[in-house]
């Protein structure tokens, strides 16, 4: 069993919808706060993101890094996270 | 060369593919991470992406040059390409020279490359044609006069299977 975490199994375990970008696991309100900045203020926008880079967790856990400054835990996490919703959704 | 906002998407894109770099499309959010990548990537090995292109011209001349040229030109640029590929390509000019020339003089080093294979097949294909005529002793006569026999005999079974029915051998007992 991996070790996620319950933000983690929240996000998904369900379609996103307009979920706020805080809700990704490995984004906090700090990094949340930057992405907004950025114009990645819903998750689905980050999504969009991902799914640009063709699902590429390294791709996207590079792109995170530069845009908000997440750590790699971090953007692991979300880009985990992110394929995780793709797999059982998209 | 290092001015990678001012290329074109394409030219993006063919630098990522000549680097190996695995990317989706091109766009404004995308654009700063494959030009990052790409300045990490040239500062590794900056020498990369000409050597791929001098290589490839010089194939290409080589496979119009040698279209309509004899054999003897031919293993002279195969010679080029040999010292390129390696001690691989030695087998297929020795077969080469042998053979006809080449086909169809179309395009790149690849194609002319999977070409040159079937020949060494062609020549096998050549000479096993004539060796059929006097393997193993076989005069043609005797085997054309095995085969008719067969065929008989294969007739014959074949005849006396329709006995039951309605053999055309048979007197008609009305």
């Amino acid at each position: 069993m991996s070790t996620t975490s319950q933000k983690h199994r929240d996000f998904v375990a369900e379609p996103m919808g307009d979920k706020p970008v805080t809700a990704l696991s490995g984004i906090g309100e700090v990094l949340g706060k930057k992405l907004e900045d950025q114009g990645f203020d819903k998750a689905f926008v980050v999504l969009g993101q991902f799914l640009l880079l063709r699902k590429d967790g390294e791709l996207f856990t590079e792109w995170l890094k530069d845009t908000c400054g997440a750590n790699a835990k971090q953007a692991g996490s979300c880009s985990q996270c992110l394929k995780e919703w793709c797999d059982a959704f998209l | 060369m290092s001015d990678l906002s001012s290329k074109s998407v394409k030219e993006i894109a063919d630098l990522l593919d000549q680097y190996g770099i695995k990317h989706g499309p091109i766009v404004d959010s995308t654009r700063s991470l494959y030009e990052k990548k790409l300045r990490e990537a040239m500062a590794n090995m900056p020498g990369k992406q000409s050597p791929d292109k001098t290589y490839y011209r010089e194939e290409e001349e080589e496979v119009t040059y040698i279209h309509y040229h004899p054999p003897p030109v031919r293993s002279e640029a195969f010679g080029d390409v040999t010292r390129r590929h390696g001690a691989v390509e030695q087998t297929y000019e020795e077969e080469d020279t042998v053979d006809e020339p080449i086909i169809s003089q179309t395009q790149t080093s690849y194609q002319n490359v999977s070409r040159s294979r079937p020949s060494p097949l062609r020549s096998t294909y050549e000479t096993m044609a004539p060796e059929p005529k006097k393997s193993g002793g076989i005069p043609g006569w005797i085997r054309i006069l095995a085969f008719v026999s067969i065929a008989a005999f294969l007739y014959f079974v074949y005849a006396n299977m329709e006995a039951d029915e309605q053999s055309p051998f048979d007197k008609i007992d009305a």
